[in-house]
């Protein structure tokens, strides 16, 4: 009986559309992401499993991608769950048709269970098409097969037993408990949503708990566990291991699947088998009538007037409105979204702009932000489901036969839904808001800027979303079918998301999409606003026509055949309705053309293909000129002028060069901007231009007489460039209302080399051109690449600049101010560099405050250094510590490395188009959107002062790449970053001690950890590398400050020192990472020099991990201590296979007076420790609370949470 | 007033033709439209409230085009539908007062006064500030036919509207309805023929989507005069009867069926003749169009 129930409800069952529907979906999303991770769409760019990806070594069939995949997507679709097992017991009331099953001969148990079990069933015939839609990308001929390993089907099947059947069983259980119970269709659904959010918060919550074990029992989705076990897990690893069971997933599987038993007996227990009626009213009270007896007469009725003009029409509409409205804000459905948009903005709102740890300043874009980030899918779904509500809530409750046989137009009946929409949104925003600026109140920041939430919420993101409540409202008119509507959205939003992955970024043919508007404290929204209204009104005049659609096809009464609606539409098609679409479809039309002008013919556009294309071109044609041989510039004067309220710029240089070869020079390859018109360009000696190639931005001179060894000549060049109209987009602007930061970086010149940057990296992409494989950098053993430094050959110049800017804006560039003065309502500034520099500087102007102060030497041969922090009015928070961190950072530098060369040190703010501070000589912008607003709580114990980390490590720059300045090969970045970096963590040590350093080097070790397992190419070890980030910074981190230990601080820059001093200016061939390497081993010990090739040469890691720590009381009154541990080093090749290797290293033992190695050390030592080692036993005198092995994780080690352990009593 | 509706046809796109050529001519007054589920009642009705369109045919008021002039039809409209829902959360006088907007009364003390008194006629003044969820069927129904007699119509269209009445509030309704009957033209479906007897000057027998007779009640029942024959028999002789004679109802009594006969002459001397009425009418023609009249020899 049980089963034929079971059978009979998954034949009745697969009779419906829904499953189908459901099935197709998901099919679609695993084919979609499946398949662009295999390279099969797009560029590859998505990567669900933070593996995957063109260019990545994680194979896309790997069976690490594929068991996150299967089970992401299985986690994120409950909804459907809730869908299925929600209808179960439903459907029967729905129907009425319970009482028929109540009445016969079945027990409860056969009823519930056979529901249940059919139910089931149906999920999983469902889910299955997540294999399926996986499994088909992976056969599709566009793949591309290098993405691709052999298909194991165990692969696929793998992931759906440990994670889709136990978490659908999970989940089931929950929606049955729902919907047996409750009985309202409604009620589950919302469930399906909120689950998902309730999910992902808890999960957010719990990502900050110490105890990871904790953290991946209580996931119901079991899915903490499997990240952890695979978070460093390296390429090698993923494409080859299924994720195992191990004993936390098994138990995290066996709890939750007891819950879902457990739920299951309280449904049967709490369901009742009898009759009842309709039980959405079982609460409400009927009303009992007395009947009067009264006649009814029609004379009692009195006369009314109807009036059926203008007037009436919007009487009507206001009330259809508020009727609308009330229905929206009232539903469950409503109710229960808002709720959950707002929980998980507060979890959000905690976090707000959070870096290393560390809170900022609530300011209110940063909330918005926040806002618009953690609400936005909760607007979409919203606007999904009401417009979705909105067109069918007279048809829900039957009332429509009478709706529509009155009296009313039909635009007032379609203008009052869409408003009801629009009014939710603004009562949403309101909530928003109200949330946003209590967050803010609680943070006790209290400059509530109410003018930018309107403008942010009411302005940009309420036009957004009235259109795709118009798109919403126009699918369900058209289609006249819920589901299919739902669908039909679900599939819009889906195609968003294929833009992206396609890299289609065109706004004109996209529907609803605009450029990104990025608001700025300083430059506010800037040149935004501009194309950003004109793409909204653009769309809007598409969605007044897609409204006239929906008004043409308005259903009105029970005609449901298209052909007739058809006809019916016809009828409608006014002269007045014709009148209006014609006006917008000609303000569509030429608002269109207005952009198309302004973005494809007054500016360039290029699609991502494009660009692609013309990077093969120009490396096709002129790579021929890759090593050919270029002056290096002397001598550089610059003349500019800014001009930021047109946001154009004109510029003239002057400029010396040089042949610093022994050779002669008779061809000059010289590139330039396309962007920027060159007014004139000219050098002191006869040539002929014999190529001018406009397209790509180059000209190759041949110079009539060569040019000889230590020959030089002027260049003389002018400028233009000129903001034109707007752009498809526009995020990186360099000149700006206010914030304008241009760098050489961005090319304001024309400077002479082939430019290799412009050159494709990704191999693939390569390979797909026909172009050969590329290495990232080139050998360190490449004689030629060691005569170019990172910012190419043009080093030690002397520099000199004018630049004149609006009257109420300060313009900076490197250098001393040495005139500075307005004339004709402008601002002029005359900059002189005190010492030689790189040919690298930036032009930056705005509206700033400055705060000045000064670094007194108490060396007699280093000058004084002035310090100048010019920042943003409102972003005061952090300028003193900055200023406090340059004073620290240039009295341990000029101590422990070399003099300061330049006059002052600068920190100048721009806006936060780009997040990162970069140094050039003496001027150091800053973005705004780093360490400004940082609001650094030094009694947290998990904040990281990192505007005075970020600001310690720039002015380390001034010696790491402005003295030392290595050669562009392998290992260029350790030379630079990963000394600035070193540079930096001293200052910090001094500033913090030892013991705060652990929780920086803690980031800067998973970040190591997790880039090398997202590594796309290879891992290289330190002193190879390839301008991996992860690698120079974090990497370096660790390692440096591990070498420091070993080696004692101060010899290490004594080493240090005497590098400097050999390699700090000098000419080509620059130095490398060997060089100093050199320096760094003679300094090293005999007995440590194994440390250099662990840290530097391989790539090695620890597995230190103590099993268990004992003591016990000596008869002297000491403590006795016991620590097992084992010990394994391991090696890894560059794709992270690893071996093990035999070693006898030194590594620190501590014993601790508190928990987790803190409080004071009562024995800190190294030990030599072998993987023989087992036990090591130490005397103290106090109680011991805490040991361990490498206590404060200074050696790499994945698992370094387990190097301490706290003491257990004594038996 | 007249309503004149001219070859009306539809068929649906599942193939079911709800309606044949249909035409009536239909006065001032009350017009019933008798037939059994099924019949097309409801599609017709739809399609005179504007509610549906018909694939051929015509219907006029007076000069106004029913299948084209929509918005004016509305207007002079009055419809309670067969089947309809109410917004659960609000009260009866606020969606009364909401239609009232909506049928193009503006004037805020005319729509108060009018409203009241509906609710007053109706007899849900009492609960007018409760929520229309916890009403009643027959309060619902009474709700439907206040909105429907909102804005003085001209036309008014009643589909089954006294389903779930109780006896005394069916007759309240009626006698509101002929009273109402006397100035404009209401059209009210039904299957009970009773109804249709009591009020209506003029009616139409539809099934299967055509009109198998029209016209006044009385007039049609004496058409039938001397056609019909009852007699007492055995249940297990009804078979037996029906294959011999056009039996046009049977009615249990006393443990015996009593049937009725439609036949020109008297089939035997066991029949006796009785009057016709109105149900007579009725089932004759709703059987005629189903079973082969089979003509007694």
């Amino acid at each position: 009986m049980l089963l034929s129930i079971a059978l009979f409800e998954v034949r009745s069952r697969l009779r419906e559309f829904s499953p189908y529907i459901f099935w197709f979906i998901l099919a679609a999303i695993s084919f979609l992401a499946m398949l662009s991770m295999a390279g099969g769409i797009g560029d590859g760019v998505i990567s669900v499993t933070g593996g995957g990806g063109e260019g990545s070594k994680v194979l896309a069939n790997s069976p690490y991608n594929l068991h996150f995949i299967i089970s992401y997507i299985a986690c994120f679709s409950t909804s459907i769950i809730a869908a299925i097992m929600g209808r179960t017991v439903y459907k029967d009331y729905e129907a009425e048709i319970h009482t028929l099953y109540f009445t016969k001969p079945i027990t409860k148990f056969q009823y519930l269970g056979g529901r249940y079990i059919g139910s089931f069933i149906l999920s999983l015939i469902v889910f299955s098409g997540i294999i399926v839609g996986t499994f088909i990308a992976t056969q599709m001929p566009t793949v591309n097969m290098d993405t691709l390993g052999a298909n194991h089907i165990s692969y696929y099947l793998y992931p759906f037993l440990v994670n889709v059947i136990p978490n659908l069983f999970f989940s089931s259980s929950i929606f049955f408990m729902l919907g047996a119970l409750t009985r309202n269709s409604s009620i589950t659904n919302i469930g399906g949503v909120l689950f998902v959010v309730l999910y992902m918060v808890a999960t957010d919550m719990t990502r900050d708990l110490d105890s990871k074990t904790l953290a991946s029992l209580i996931d119901p989705l079991g899915m903490s566990a499997q990240g952890d076990l695979t978070e460093y897990w390296t390429s090698a690893e993923k494409n080859t291991l299924l994720v195992p069971f191990s004993s936390m997933i098994m138990y995290n599987r066996m709890i939750w699947m007891s819950i879902g038993i457990a739920l299951l007996l309280f449904t049967y227990l709490k369901f009742n088998f009898v009759f009842q009626l309709n039980t959405n009213n079982k609460s409400k009270k009927k009303i009992i009538e007395n009947i009067v007896s009264q006649n009814i007469s029609v004379s009692d009725i009195p006369q009314t007037h109807q009036a059926y003009g203008l007037k009436s029409a919007l009487l009507q509409l206001i009330a259809l409105t508020k009727l609308e409205f009330s229905s929206v804000v009232k539903s469950i459905q409503f109710r229960a979204i808002v709720a959950c948009g707002l929980i998980m903005l507060f979890v959000n709102l905690i976090h707000v702009g959070e870096m290393y740890g560390t809170n900022i300043y609530p300011v209110t874009y940063a909330i918005i932000r926040t806002v618009i980030s953690s609400f936005g899918l909760f607007f979409i779904i919203m606007i999904a489901v009401f417009s979705g509500e909105a067109i069918w809530r007279e048809r829900t409750v039957k009332i429509n036969q009478i709706y529509d046989a009155l009296p009313m137009p039909n635009w007032v009946s379609f203008l009052s839904k869409l408003f009801a929409i629009f009014f939710m949104n603004i009562v949403v925003f309101i909530f928003l808001m109200i949330g946003g600026i209590l967050t803010q109140q609680s943070k006790g920041y209290t400059h509530f800027e109410i003018g930018l939430y309107l403008q942010y919420l009411m302005g940009f993101q309420l036009l957004s979303f009235l259109l795709i409540a118009v798109v919403g409202m126009f699918i369900q008119t058209l289609v006249n079918n819920r589901y299919l509507g739902n669908f039909l959205m679900v599939l819009y939003f889906m195609l968003n998301i294929l833009y992206s992955m396609m890299g289609w970024n065109n706004h004109l043919f996209l529907i609803n999409s605009s450029p990104d508007v990025v608001y700025s404290d300083m430059n506010k929204f800037g040149h935004f606003t501009e194309s950003f209204l004109w793409f909204k009104m653009y769309w809007l005049f598409f969605a007044l026509l897609l409204c006239v659609v929906s008004y043409l096809y308005w259903i009105r009464g029970t005609e449901a055949n298209f052909k007739i609606r058809s006809l019916i539409a016809k009828s409608r098609f006014s002269k007045p309705v014709l009148a209006f679409s014609a006006v917008c479809s000609l303000l569509f039309f030429s608002t269109g053309c207005y952009i198309y002008y302004n973005t494809h013919v007054l500016n360039k556009y290029a699609t991502e293909a494009e660009n692609e294309k013309q990077s093969v071109d120009l490396e096709k044609t002129y790579e021929k000129y890759e090593h050919l041989l270029s002056p290096s510039a002397t001598d550089v004067k610059i003349d500019i002028n800014l001009f930021p309220q047109e946001r154009n710029y004109d510029a003239s240089e002057k400029v010396w060069y040089v042949n610093t070869y022994n050779k002669p020079l008779d061809t000059l390859f010289l590139n330039y901007s396309t962007d920027e018109k060159i007014n004139s360009l000219s050098i002191n000696k006869n040539n002929k231009i014999v190529l001018n190639d406009t397209v790509n931005g180059i000209q190759l001179l041949k110079l009539d007489q060569p040019l000889m060894p230590g020959d030089s000549f002027l260049l003389s060049c002018s400028i233009e460039y000129k903001t034109k109209g707007f752009l498809n987009d526009d995020k990186f602007s360099r000149i700006n209302f206010n914030g304008t930061f241009l760098s050489t970086e961005s090319g304001i010149f024309p400077s002479f080399g082939y430019p290799d940057e412009s050159e494709i990296e990704n191999d693939d992409t390569r390979k797909k051109n026909g172009l050969a494989s590329k290495e990232r950098m080139p050998s360190i053993n490449d004689f030629l690449a060691l005569h170019t430094g990172l910012l190419g050959h043009d080093a030690w110049v002397r520099f000199e600049a004018t630049v004149s800017t609006s009257d109420d804006q300060i313009a900076i560039a490197p250098g001393t101010l040495v005139k500075d003065w307005k004339e004709n309502g402008r601002h002029y500034f005359h900059y002189k560099m005190d010492a030689p520099m790189l040919n690298f500087y930036a032009f930056l102007s705005a509206n700033y405050e400055i705060k000045k102060d000064e670094w007194k030497s108490t060396d007699s041969s280093q000058h004084n250094v002035a310090i100048e922090v010019y920042y943003h009015k409102g972003h005061e928070y952090n300028v003193s510590t900055m200023v406090n961190a340059i004073k620290k950072s240039l009295d341990y530098y000029t101590v422990n490395f070399s003099h300061y060369p330049y006059k002052q040190v600068r920190i100048v703010e721009f806006p936060r188009y780009a997040s990162f501070a970069q140094s050039f000589a003496s001027t150091i912008p800053f973005s705004e959107g780093i360490g400004f607003i940082a609001k650094v709580d030094s009694t947290d114990e998990k904040d990281v002062d990192y505007p005075l980390y970020v600001t310690a490590h720039e002015v380390g720059h001034q010696w790491w790449a402005h003295q030392v300045y290595g050669a562009k090969v392998q290992g260029c970045t350790m030379t630079d970053e990963t000394m600035a970096q070193y540079s930096a963590l001293m200052i910090m040590k001094k500033e913090f001690g030892k013991e705060q350093m652990k929780k920086f080097l803690k980031y800067e070790m998973n970040n190591y950890l997790q880039g090398r397992a997202e590594e796309k190419k290879k891992e290289m070890p330190l002193y190879l590398v390839e301008n991996q980030q992860y690698i120079h910074y974090n990497k370096g981190s660790v390692a440096m400050y591990a070498l420091q230990d070993y080696i004692g601080e101060d010899s290490l820059n004594a080493a240090l020192r005497k590098y400097i001093q050999k390699v700090a200016y000098q000419k080509p061939p620059y130095t490398t990472s060997l060089e100093m390497l050199s320096y760094i081993e003679k300094a090293t010990p005999d007995s440590l020099k194994y440390i250099i090739e662990d840290l530097f040469k391989t790539i090695t890691l620890y597995e230190n991990k103590v099993n268990d720590v004992t003591y016990k009381k000596l008869d002297n009154g000491k403590y006795e201590i016991t620590l097992n541990f084992e010990s394994k080093k391991l090696r890894a090749d560059s794709l992270g296979n690893e071996k093990e290797i035999l070693f006898n290293d030194w590594i620190d033992v501590g014993v601790f007076t508190e928990k987790d190695a803190k409080g004071k050390e009562l024995y800190f030592k190294k030990h030599k420790i072998s993987a023989n080692t087992k036990e090591i036993k130490v005397v103290v005198d106090k109680i011991p609370v805490s040991a361990g092995i490498d206590p404060y994780n200074k050696l790499i080690d994945r698992h370094p949470d387990d190097n301490v352990k706290t003491i257990e009593k004594p038996l | 007033m007249k309503l004149s509706i001219k070859n009306l046809s539809k068929t649906y796109a599942n193939g079911t033709q709800a309606l044949k050529n249909v035409s009536l001519e239909i006065a001032t007054g009350m017009f019933g439209l008798l037939g059994p589920n099924g019949a097309g009642k409801s599609t017709l009705m739809r399609t005179i409230a504007t509610l549906q369109d018909a694939d051929s045919g015509s219907i006029f008021l007076d000069n106004l085009d029913v299948l084209r002039q929509k918005d004016e039809v509305r207007k002079v409209l009055g419809y309670l539908p067969q089947e309809f829902g109410v917004y659960p959360k609000i009260s009866a006088e606020t969606l009364l007062d909401h239609f009232a907007v909506l049928k193009g009364i503006s004037n805020s003390k005319e729509r108060k006064a009018v409203v009241e008194a509906l609710l007053q006629q109706t007899n849900l003044w009492e609960h007018r500030k409760k929520n229309l969820g916890g009403y009643s069927g027959g309060m619902k129904q009474r709700f439907g036919i206040a909105q429907a007699l909102l804005g003085n119509p001209h036309l008014i269209i009643v589909d089954e509207p006294t389903a779930g009445l109780d006896p005394a509030e069916r007759n309240r309704f009626h006698n509101l309805l002929s009273e109402i009957g006397e100035h404009v033209i209401v059209i009210l479906s039904t299957h009970i023929v009773e109804d249709v007897s009591d009020l209506c000057s003029n009616m139409a027998i539809i099934n299967k989507g055509e009109v198998l007779a029209a016209g006044n009640p009385l007039e049609l029942v004496a058409e039938m005069k001397g056609q019909i024959w009852q007699k007492l028999i055995n249940k297990t002789e009804l078979a037996d009867y029906q294959n011999n004679l056009y039996v046009i109802s049977t009615r249990l009594h006393a443990g015996k069926l009593n049937i009725r006969v439609n036949s020109d002459l008297r089939p035997d001397a066991s029949f006796t003749s009785v009057e016709p009425n109105l149900e007579d009418v009725y089932f004759s023609n709703i059987t005629n169009s189903t079973v082969t009249k089979i003509v007694s020899a």
